[in-house]
Formats: structure tokens, C-alpha cells, sequence
């Protein structure tokens, strides 16, 4: 197998969908952090489109829901705030 | 070669990657936070749970010292890159891509680290790169 066996068609367009749903969960998360504090959320087009509280029952419910779920992003929402310091 | 990601309102940018490690089946679809400051690419624990990553199976690394303290490293050796160019993936070959694993025993923390993201670090840019930025988009050349 090769590597570019491994791509498929629509991978840049889940890669650039991804990400843009990476960023505008940043952009949300001290609303994110009221309303699901301590759960996994998944984020879509600037909208929440699932959270609980264990992470694997929400990628299955997910799973179920949209077939494929690699252009969501999805995070653990801590209730404390937590300062990223690189 | 130039590839492409999104600046957050906080600063952070964010670079989409595709990661393959063919000789353990590993390929996923993910995302990096740019860090000029990290020596290394680092596999957040949470992208690592994510893709079901086994450590058992993996090397022991150096421990990785941060200003948060210290942690397990494991490497995924001979892992690909894919970066988004337009609408092209160029690969970047990176030998022992780091993986982070805490050692903290503090459920609530445990969790919030795995919030963590993954890095995208200064040997997958090397010494000669530019960033521009349109306030949504962001390009890398190097």
C-alpha cells in the first residue's frame, strides 16, 4: 500500500471542514464552558451536535447520527478555565 | 512548499493535518496548534485516546519538560503528515513523532488535560518558514 492509496477523494475538504470547526469551538468556548462544564462536546458549523459526559458514547452516538464523524470537532470542555502556556 | 490553517480570536492557529503511521494502520484526520516554542510535533493524549493508540506498542521516550511540568513521551515511528496545500496534500515525513501521556492521578485534571491540543512543532517547520495571516486564514511557506 502507498501512501497516496490512503487518501481519500474528499480528505482536504474533512481537513479544512475540521479545522474551521476547531477554531470556531475556540471562539465558543466560555459559552461552551457555561453550558457543558466537564463534558465532551462535538462542534459542526458553529453549532453543538452532541455532548456528554464520556467521550466514546458520544463519537458512537455520532457514528449513528451523521455516518461519518471526522470533520467534527470534538473536545473535553474543562469547568475551570485553563490558561495554555507554550 | 505552502500549506494552509485558521487563526482563532484568541491568536491560536490552527493547522489541519492528516496523520498516517502505515505499519500500525493508524489514519486520522486532525488538528494542530501552531507552537514556534516546541522543539518537537506532539500527539496530545486526548488525539491519542481518540485514535485508540495503544502505548504498550509504542517506544518509551525522553520525558518532555514544559513550563507545566513533566511527562511521558512514546514515538510513533515513520509517521506522515498530510498538510493542506489548496486543494493538494503534501506530506511531510516525520521519524519519531512524540506522544504525550500525563501522569497525574486527579480525575478532573486528568480529564482537563486531555483538552490539550496536539503541537504542531518546530522540527515539522524547520529553521526557514513565513506566516501570514488574513485574520481568518493562514498560510505557512517553508
Amino acid at each position: 500500500m502507498t501512501t497516496g492509496e490512503l487518501f481519500r477523494p474528499d480528505t482536504v475538504k474533512i481537513l479544512k471542514t475540521l479545522a474551521k470547526n476547531r477554531v470556531e469551538l475556540i471562539d465558543s468556548i466560555n459559552e461552551l464552558r457555561k453550558k457543558y462544564p466537564d463534558e465532551y462536546v462535538a462542534f459542526h458549523e458553529n453549532e453543538v451536535v452532541g455532548h456528554a459526559k464520556d467521550d466514546n458514547a458520544l463519537r458512537s452516538s455520532l457514528l449513528k447520527k451523521y455516518g461519518t464523524i471526522e470533520h467534527i470537532a470534538i473536545q473535553f470542555i474543562s469547568s475551570k478555565e485553563l490558561q495554555l502556556i507554550l | 512548499m505552502k500549506i494552509e490553517g485558521y487563526i482563532a480570536k484568541n491568536g491560536e492557529i490552527i493547522i489541519p493535518a492528516l496523520l498516517i503511521v502505515q505499519e500500525m494502520g493508524i489514519v486520522k484526520e486532525m488538528t494542530f496548534l501552531l507552537d514556534t516554542g516546541a522543539a518537537s510535533t506532539i500527539i496530545s493524549e486526548g488525539d491519542a485516546d481518540a485514535m485508540g493508540l495503544d502505548y504498550s506498542q509504542l517506544e518509551k521516550g525522553t520525558p518532555a519538560l514544559g513550563i507545566g511540568g513533566v511527562a511521558d513521551v512514546y514515538i510513533l515511528k515513520n509517521a506522515r503528515l498530510a498538510f493542506v496545500s489548496g486543494e493538494w496534500l503534501i506530506v511531510k515525513i516525520i521519524d519519531r513523532l512524540e506522544v504525550i501521556k500525563h501522569n497525574v492521578e486527579d480525575p478532573i485534571i486528568k480529564k482537563a488535560l486531555k483538552s490539550l491540543p496536539s503541537l504542531l512543532g518546530r522540527d515539522a517547520l524547520g529553521t526557514r518558514f513565513g506566516i501570514g495571516s488574513d485574520g481568518d486564514n493562514v498560510t505557512i511557506d517553508f
